[in-house]
């Protein structure tokens, strides 16, 4: 990618920064990373401003990747999207950093925030169990 | 009519304790955000409509369209659950004559000046005199964020700020 997106990470209480932790246990350090933490009692606005101006200064592309679909953190996303170049995907779960971090080398703008959406879809599921049913497995 | 089922004054409108939590527990559906400003900025009304979840109908509107639309049909149809961003707000709205039996106070944010009086909701003397005047004209004011708290009383909140 000529400008590789940088991710922000922004969520309820300090989920991001310990999720950003988990997923450098794999990939290693991540560069190129925001994390916003809002705190009980934080208003939208303390939030809204701490990313503005982590946005003023990197000036590139932007995917935010939030926790809860019409929380905090991702209403001000949708506000900031107003003025700045971004995309916003929610649902975060520890594959979406990963792969998003790993995607961005290829994508940007809507088309990384959907490869990302997928992901983070298709990492949530039932485990099918192993059978427990002795009988079942002797016929094996 | 509407039937006005929950009236929450919060800082943050529509956010996740309220989509989650009050938004299931209240079985409303429609919210009624009540805010001069926000009904007069499109795109911010918009974020807010796109932070509800399907199947519940979110409108924006001045304290005088409310009031209006209270004396005209009661708000139309449906069960709503009422936010003001402010106690000032919710103050004016009862002044203008907007029906409030209940108040539930869930969000005030931290300023110069506020103290915090319960589970990080803060007040300073001029928004307790204001529900001190709300709960004279016979408007029931509490304190709680979730559910599962047990509502705090303006009163026994009051002390906790002198």
């Amino acid at each position: 990618m000529e400008q590789k997106s940088w991710i922000f990470i922004a969520t309820h209480g300090h989920a991001g920064e310990a999720l950003l932790r988990s997923a450098e246990m794999i990939m290693g350090k991540m560069k190129c990373v925001e994390i916003f933490s809002l705190e009980a009692g934080m208003s939208p606005e303390d939030i809204l401003e701490q990313i503005r101006k982590k946005l003023d200064i990197v000036n590139e592309p932007v995917l935010i990747l939030t926790d809860l679909y019409g929380g905090t953190p991702f209403n001000v996303g949708m506000a900031l999207s107003r003025n700045y170049d971004l995309q916003l995907v929610c649902g975060l779960n520890l594959s979406m950093i990963i792969e998003s971090d790993l995607l961005r080398e290829n994508l940007a703008g809507e088309e990384l925030a959907e490869a990302v959406r997928k992901v983070g879809s298709e990492a949530c599921c039932v485990a099918k169990l192993p059978s427990q049913n002795v009988n079942e497995r002797s016929v094996i | 009519m509407a039937q006005i089922v929950f009236v929450r004054i919060d800082f943050r409108l529509i956010h996740g304790q309220v989509i989650t939590r009050w938004l299931k527990q209240t079985n409303a559906d429609r919210i009624l955000v009540i805010d001069n400003k926000l009904a007069k900025d499109p795109f911010m009304s918009q974020v807010y409509v796109m932070a509800a979840p399907p199947g519940v109908q979110v409108e924006m509107i001045s304290i005088e369209d409310a009031v209006a639309g209270w004396a005209k049909d009661k708000l139309g149809k449906g069960t709503i659950l009422v936010l003001f961003k402010t106690v000032k707000t919710a103050f004016a709205a009862a002044e203008q004559g907007f029906p409030l039996e209940k108040i539930q106070i869930g969000g005030l944010g931290a300023a110069p000046g506020r103290k915090v009086v319960y589970n990080q909701i803060t007040l300073d003397q001029q928004d307790a005199d204001l529900l001190q005047l709300l709960q004279s004209k016979g408007i029931e004011i509490f304190f709680q964020t979730v559910p599962e708290e047990t509502p705090a009383t303006l009163e026994k909140i009051i002390k906790k700020l002198q």
